[in-house]
């Protein structure tokens, strides 16, 4: 099955839906970056912001550094993340909650970071068996699972 | 319920698409801002994300059903 994903400003963004009634999500909107250049998966401070996640729930797993700058990685609870697939069929992906939170304490700092996506990285394509398909001058770009009798 | 998801789904889709056709002329109407995207058209705009999500509760706009990107004219590497 193949999941379309857009080219945008030279990125690669997938519209997604997140729920969890461990933190009361409903079901929220929520676009990723595909960034094979992070081996993490995380949601951003901005969209944690967004879906009302409570920071004091979560527990520090780890930093990161991205683009510059240092992250603080929140654990969380298990969420759902639903995508839709070309033949506009819905899968969901069961993700245990990450939140990239910034150790900068300027506001400017702050804002800057916050600037930053939430990201699907090689983690989640690996562990969901996940392959991307990036042809731009072609116009073709989507994720590609495998299930597997077709392995 | 699957019918409901899927509905937010497309419209998070085409949110996203109206976001990749009018980005230009947004990098120069909201460069550096945080935009809250609802049903094709621009439902709240700061730069900083927080005062975004106060002015989006003032309207009574749920921020879990619209799609926050940021704008930026500087290319951004991850």
């Amino acid at each position: 099955m193949k999941f379309p994903l857009e080219f945008i400003g030279g990125s690669i963004f997938l519209p997604g839906i997140v729920s969890s009634s461990n933190y009361r999500l409903g079901f929220s909107k929520l676009s990723f970056i595909i960034d094979t250049g992070s081996p993490t998966t995380f949601i951003s401070e901005k969209d944690a912001l967004s879906l009302q996640i409570p920071f004091k729930a979560l527990r520090f797993k780890e930093h990161m550094r991205l683009g510059g700058s240092k992250y603080e990685l929140l654990s969380g609870k298990r969420i759902k993340i639903y995508f839709k697939t070309d033949e506009s069929k819905l899968t969901s992906f069961d993700f245990d909650l990450i939140v990239a939170k910034t150790t900068k304490k300027t506001h400017i700092g702050i804002q800057e970071a916050r600037s930053c996506p939430s990201i699907i990285g090689t983690d989640f394509l690996i562990q969901n068996n996940l392959g991307l398909i990036f042809w731009p001058s072609k116009g073709i770009y989507y994720l590609e699972k495998k299930i597997e009798s077709e392995l | 319920m699957n019918q409901q998801i899927m509905q937010l789904l497309k419209e998070a889709d085409s949110d996203l698409v109206w976001f990749k056709d009018h980005l230009e002329e947004l990098k120069k109407s909201h460069d550096q801002e945080f935009i809250a995207i609802k049903n094709g058209r621009i439902v709240g705009a700061d730069k900083n994300v927080e005062k975004l999500l106060k002015s989006l509760k003032k309207e009574k706009i749920d921020s879990k059903n619209v799609l926050i990107q940021f704008v930026s004219s500087i290319p951004t590497i991850f």
